[in-house]
């Protein structure tokens, strides 16, 4: 564990505010999970760490809001990256309110940017984005956070199940505010694939996620084609 | 004081379960069908239900110790399960509640299965991991439902479990034996590990895990198999828990009886500073009883259905339920 003050303990790892080469940075160290024998245990840690630094790099390439890579200690399954200042995006919906549908517009764009680079990020939450502009500013600024679901795909499939479970976790955490978050969220994601000339990906996606929807073990008949 | 019957009759399971409103479980009985081969035929289960159904309620009502004229309230599963099994449980419902005049209450059986483990290991707002035969789900309670933080996109873990006792030839219930082989092995042969954000697929770990009975002691393949995926399913848990930053965890369902279940799961709520609870052994596999204190809670809060609504639901989602018990 590298010296520093623990941020906050994740399901699957511990960040740390320590320090790199002189600077405050963040290391993310995929602790061992005492439940999980070693034999999976070191190869899931390992091969997430590796995953996770490859896509940090691709998306920073690309522009895409996500927090930059610094180093990536193997053995300790530990990545350190760039200290991204901000809150839980989970926990602003709130006072975000009044532009909740601009801001969910941005971040269905930046999702539909990653995509293209055949990139899913494999588990969007609203806890896996900091939101880093002030709350009363005008300015929208935000980061994806913890790749450790992240993977290389082009399946229209795959892209279509990372914005279904991403529908999923509004449904469940902000059930209340479904309609101001997930509605512009797709409607960012189209007009980013459209400003492309390729809204024919679009209606390959729309199409998959209500496949999707109506392929749920339980989903009543009359919904199903 | 109000009694009230409950009936389920889901899957393998017929069971009747006499329930007060102080929540003391006065009977249950259980009569499970068990396949002389191969995995449940939904017909011949409800064959046996039918066969079975009168005793086990008259066995229940004497644990009980009352007449059934005492019974205040009808509950009888709804859904989900398999259709012909739900609909011995409905009909046995209908007929009872018509001829005691007495109202008749639709039960989710994922619902119950969470409400009655609230009861018995007296927890308030758990995560709540929910492992059958045909359910695997991570839930908890917010904005007046039992929302779904993950679940299996194919196979549940206790029908991973019972298929590939049945390839391995061993005898039903499967689960037992295969934790009791595990035990005897330490050796880990590499199997499919598959979670997709909160979600998790066990389909391609049974084809993975039946193969390497070609090639690997049975005992080996048992522990792979039980490590591999209680591991997915606990990580599924932990993320949901990490999510939520709920204060109890909840096992419940058959599978929740393994012991190397319930110590991954207990050390994950440690390690979150939750507590852990597993419904006891005789709860937690599908019951009566559980029918019929949900059964309870729902008529005191909404009263009975009207017969016209008492079809049953075998896509029944336990996130389609509003939970007008709680707030």
């Amino acid at each position: 564990m590298p010296p520093g003050e623990v941020l906050r303990k994740g399901a699957e790892a511990i960040l740390v505010k320590g320090e790199w080469l002189g600077r405050e940075a963040l290391f993310k160290v995929r602790t061992r999970k005492a439940y999980r024998i070693p034999q999976i245990d070191d190869k899931i840690r390992a091969e997430r760490t590796v995953t996770e630094a490859r896509i940090l790099a691709s998306l920073l390439d690309a522009g895409i809001p996500v927090p930059g890579l610094l180093d990536v200690h193997l053995k300790d399954a530990t990545i350190v990256m760039e200290l991204v200042r901000g809150a839980r995006l989970k926990d602003v919906v709130a006072p975000l309110r009044g532009k909740l549908a601009r801001i969910f517009a941005r971040i269905g764009a930046a999702v539909a940017r990653m995509h293209g680079l055949d990139i899913i990020h494999g588990d969007i939450t609203t806890s896996n984005i900091i939101y880093e502009s002030a709350l009363d500013s005008d300015d929208i600024a935000f980061r994806f956070i913890d790749f450790g679901l992240a993977r290389h795909t082009s399946s229209v499939e795959d892209k279509s199940v990372d914005i279904h479970l991403f529908k999923r976790v509004i449904t469940s955490t902000h059930a209340g505010d479904f309609e101001r978050l997930f509605p512009p969220f797709m409607d960012g994601y189209k007009a980013h694939l459209e400003q492309h000339g390729r809204s024919g990906d679009f209606k390959k996606i729309e199409r998959r996620l209500e496949q999707i929807e109506t392929r749920g073990r339980y989903v009543e008949k009359s919904k199903r084609k | 004081m109000t009694i009230c019957l409950g009936l389920e009759s889901t899957a393998h399971t017929l069971s009747a379960g006499v329930v007060n409103d102080a929540g003391r479980i006065l009977g249950v009985v259980n009569d499970t069908y068990v396949p002389d081969e191969g995995g449940l035929h939904p017909l011949k289960t409800s064959n046996h239900h039918v066969g079975c159904f009168q005793s086990v309620i008259q066995q229940a009502l004497d644990q009980a110790g009352i007449a059934l004229k005492a019974i205040d309230v009808i509950a009888f599963s709804q859904g989900p399960g398999l259709g012909p099994c739900l609909r011995v449980g409905a009909n046995v419902a209908r007929a009872l509640a018509a001829f005691l005049s007495v109202p008749i209450v639709g039960v989710n059986h994922c619902v119950a299965h969470v409400e009655i483990g609230r009861l018995a290991c007296k927890v308030d707002d758990p995560l709540t991991l929910y492992v059958s035969g045909g359910n695997t789900i991570v839930s908890a309670f917010d904005c007046g439902r039992y929302q779904v933080f993950g679940e299996t996109l194919d196979i549940a873990l206790g029908n991973l479990l019972d298929a590939f006792a049945r390839e391995a030839g061993l005898q039903h219930p499967g689960g037992p034996k295969i934790e009791a082989l595990a035990r005897e092995s330490t050796t880990y042969i590499e199997l499919p590990y598959t979670v997709k954000g909160m979600d998790l697929a066990l389909s391609g770990l049974l084809t993975s895990a039946i193969n390497a009975l070609r090639r690997h002691p049975l005992a080996d393949v048992a522990f792979s198999l039980q490590e591999t995926a209680f591991s997915m399913v606990t990580e599924v848990t932990e993320r949901a828990l990490a999510h939520t930053e709920k204060k109890d965890v909840l096992v419940t369902g058959g599978v929740a009886a393994n012991g190397r279940l319930q110590e991954m799961i207990r050390l994950v709520s440690e390690d979150h500073g939750a507590s852990f609870h597993a419904v006891p052994r005789a709860l937690a596999g599908d019951n009566g009883a559980m029918i019929a204190w949900t059964g309870l809670l729902q008529f005191k809060h909404v009263g009975g259905l009207t017969m016209e609504n008492t079809s049953i639901l075998p896509k029944w989602r336990l996130d389609q339920v509003p939970i007008t018990w709680r707030s």
